[in-house]
């Protein structure tokens, strides 16, 4: 008898904590902020690099206790870099997952795809990696983007090149494929607007391995400056063949040059060469030095450009539903589009009226095989 | 002076095309076939000789033996194991499993190796030299040195070693051949055995200056037997002067046209040779002397 009272008691005590556990954590709302890209296959770095961003981001937001009742929660979808799987994918955050929010995809293919999904439901998304100039020119009222479009990076260079180190004389080789050719025409109407015209505009195709003919067209015209629009591979290739050609000229160059395997393949022939980027961890801002070594700490390496648009993109989210709560959408997006001088790990972010934030970008030079900031 | 230059970076491109080329044209001239995984095995020899040169970094020399060496073997190995019995089949069925292979090839490399590309340092200096007021880079002089010396080498084990008559003789009539005691087997596993040495020196040197990557043999494989089909496939200074010309013919039509037209006016010339001397160019020279050759051959008879 005595054993049985003992039973009772004890499972009406679990029964009872049962009730009364959720019922605290009913006080907080679990908001789901979805997260879409290439987790798996080729694109996979570039997904998971912006998935632990967003994750650092709402464990902050979470930490800092400033969203009053509502718990951010992340649900992440894998779309293979395939725009196929992106929109079931995006239909399933927004429809299954119940996201008040949208944050991807990788592939500008992929974005340009799923971003009607959100567009239907009515749900802001910001994609913090798609590049492609496209995505915002659709006339899409939910869509933002943390990224720099190629544009903007196209304007930064030659400021850079003009304004900071004082060239004249630039020319420029780019890869005959979209991502080249539409950048070249960029920056060739903004050098014809500065007043310094290209000395020379050279292109090469994909796979090219052989660049000397162009080079020697080049040196012929005597440049200063040589902006290379290009991809790593054949980036490190014309590095190394100016370097061998005793070519004296500076470098500049395009996203391609900031990808790690650049400097690995080119050697000592990428010391001196200049880029542009949003973020770089040596950076001494007390904000930026902060996001970087509470990254470190939870992911054990150094955080990329990726991570921290990726970061910023969803600070922006959070800052917004402080603003307005996560009740109405429509709201959301409002504060989202009014976010003007945000200070991002990526850059002070303000959204134009098609949702993209031109900003200037810190300069990187390649020293001792390093990207450091200049 | 830029038009000199031009020349030069052209002959350096050519001489890749054509080292490579010979593989290609010492299988089709001993056996009628094409191997289009020759490509593959290029690249294959650079990742090779990279896994060599890290475990003898202190001895490249070494490397450059064995490595080569192991891309020969692969290749007899393939040749016994995939192409042996398609060999007295339709010439077309030994292309299209050579261009499975490669597929298969490319797709392995990138499994063991990654989608990224790899190198590892000049052997030679980097820093060019002038000749004439003209800028040679070292590596790009040795790579034209070696090809020259392979083509001599390999011109000179066809025409006058015995094994090389043996197996001129095998690419003419293989039954003749056979009733005249060349072992045919034996034979044509030395001729593959002979192709991936070259393939496997081909990837060695290019690696420094061009990368390895799975994804390199294809491209410049293409290019290689377009320039040995331009030049005359089955001929040793045909393949070497098609690898030439097309090195030339890119470099001049980027240097002075535009580099986005270079594979189309290097195509042209392909379609044109084809069209007007399909025995490819070296055989234009031939033709002025088969014209006294019919005449005398005529008054014989």
């Amino acid at each position: 008898m005595k054993g049985k009272v003992i039973c009772l008691v004890i499972v009406l005590t679990l029964g009872l904590s049962l009730l009364i556990l959720p019922g605290f954590a009913m006080d907080k709302k679990d908001i789901v902020i979805g997260v879409i890209g290439p987790m798996s296959l080729s694109d996979a770095a570039s997904g998971i690099s912006m998935r632990d961003g967003v994750e650092l981001g709402i464990d902050e937001i979470n930490k800092s206790g400033k969203l009053v009742g509502i718990n951010l929660k992340m649900v992440v979808v894998d779309d293979e870099g395939n725009p196929t799987k992106s929109i079931s994918g995006n239909r399933r955050l927004v429809y299954n997952e119940k996201a008040i929010a949208v944050i991807g995809s990788v592939a500008s293919s992929c974005t340009l795809a799923n971003m009607q999904v959100t567009q239907e439901a009515g749900i802001p998304q910001i994609t913090s990696i798609s590049s492609s100039p496209a995505v915002t020119q659709k006339g899409n009222k939910w869509i933002f983007r943390t990224q720099i479009t190629d544009a903007t990076r196209a304007r930064n260079l030659v400021n850079t090149a003009l304004d900071v180190l004082e060239k004249k004389r630039i020319a420029i080789l780019y890869i005959s494929s979209d991502y080249g050719i539409d950048a070249t025409k960029i920056l060739v109407d903004l050098l014809d607007q500065k007043g310094y015209p290209p000395v020379a505009v050279e292109s090469f195709n994909e796979g090219d391995r052989d660049f000397l003919s162009q080079l020697i067209k080049i040196k012929e015209k005597d440049p200063d400056t040589l902006i290379l629009w290009s991809l790593y591979e054949p980036g490190a290739l014309i590095t190394k063949q100016v370097a061998q050609m005793g070519l004296d000229v500076q470098i500049m160059g395009s996203g391609g040059l900031t990808h790690p395997k650049y400097v690995e393949l080119a050697g000592e022939a990428a010391n001196g060469v200049i880029v542009t980027l949003t973020y770089h961890p040596t950076s001494k801002e007390p904000h930026i030095r902060n996001f970087t070594e509470k990254f470190q700490e939870k992911y054990g390496k150094i955080p990329d450009h990726y991570n921290a648009q990726a970061y910023d993109a969803v600070m922006i989210i959070g800052a917004a539903l402080e603003k307005v709560g996560a009740d109405d959408p429509l709201k959301l997006r409002d504060a989202i589009a009014s976010t003007k001088n945000f200070k991002g790990i990526s850059g002070t972010i303000s959204f134009d009226d098609k949702g993209d934030s031109e900003r200037e970008e810190m300069i990187i030079q390649i020293r001792n095989l390093k990207y450091e900031v200049f | 002076m830029i038009f000199f230059e031009q020349i030069i970076s052209g002959l350096v491109v050519g001489s890749i095309y054509s080292l490579l080329g010979l593989g290609f044209t010492m299988i089709f001239a001993c056996t009628k076939r094409i191997n289009f995984c020759h490509g593959e095995l290029m690249a294959l020899g650079g990742f090779v000789g990279l896994v060599f040169i890290e475990i003898f970094p202190s001895c490249l020399f070494l490397s450059f033996v064995v490595g080569p060496l192991t891309i020969g073997l692969i290749a007899v190995i393939i040749e016994r194991l995939f192409l042996r019995r398609l060999q007295e089949d339709k010439p077309l069925k030994i292309v299209i499993a050579t261009i499975g292979l490669s597929v298969v090839l490319s797709v392995v490399m990138q499994i063991i190796w990654g989608a990224h590309p790899k190198t590892y340092p000049n052997f030679i200096s980097e820093k060019p030299f002038s000749f004439i007021g003209v800028k040679i880079i070292p590596q790009n002089l040795f790579i034209f040195l070696i090809s020259i010396s392979l083509m001599i080498i390999l011109q000179y084990f066809f025409l006058y070693t015995k094994t090389g008559r043996a197996l001129r003789a095998l690419s003419q009539d293989r039954y003749a051949a056979r009733l005249m005691g060349i072992k045919v087997g034996q034979n044509i596993s030395l001729v593959y055995f002979i192709s991936g040495i070259l393939a496997g020196i081909a990837g060695m040197l290019i690696t420094p200056i061009y990368f390895v990557s799975s994804s390199i043999g294809s491209f410049l494989g293409l290019k290689a037997f377009i320039a040995a089909v331009i030049g005359g496939l089955g001929s040793v200074p045909g393949t070497i002067a098609g690898g030439f010309f097309l090195g030339i013919v890119e470099s001049l039509s980027s240097g002075f046209i535009s580099s986005k037209y270079k594979s189309g006016i290097s195509l042209l010339f392909l379609v044109l040779v084809l069209l007007f001397s399909p025995k490819g160019l070296l055989s234009i020279f031939h033709k002025v002397n088969l014209l006294k050759w019919r005449k005398s051959k005529n008054e014989k008879y």
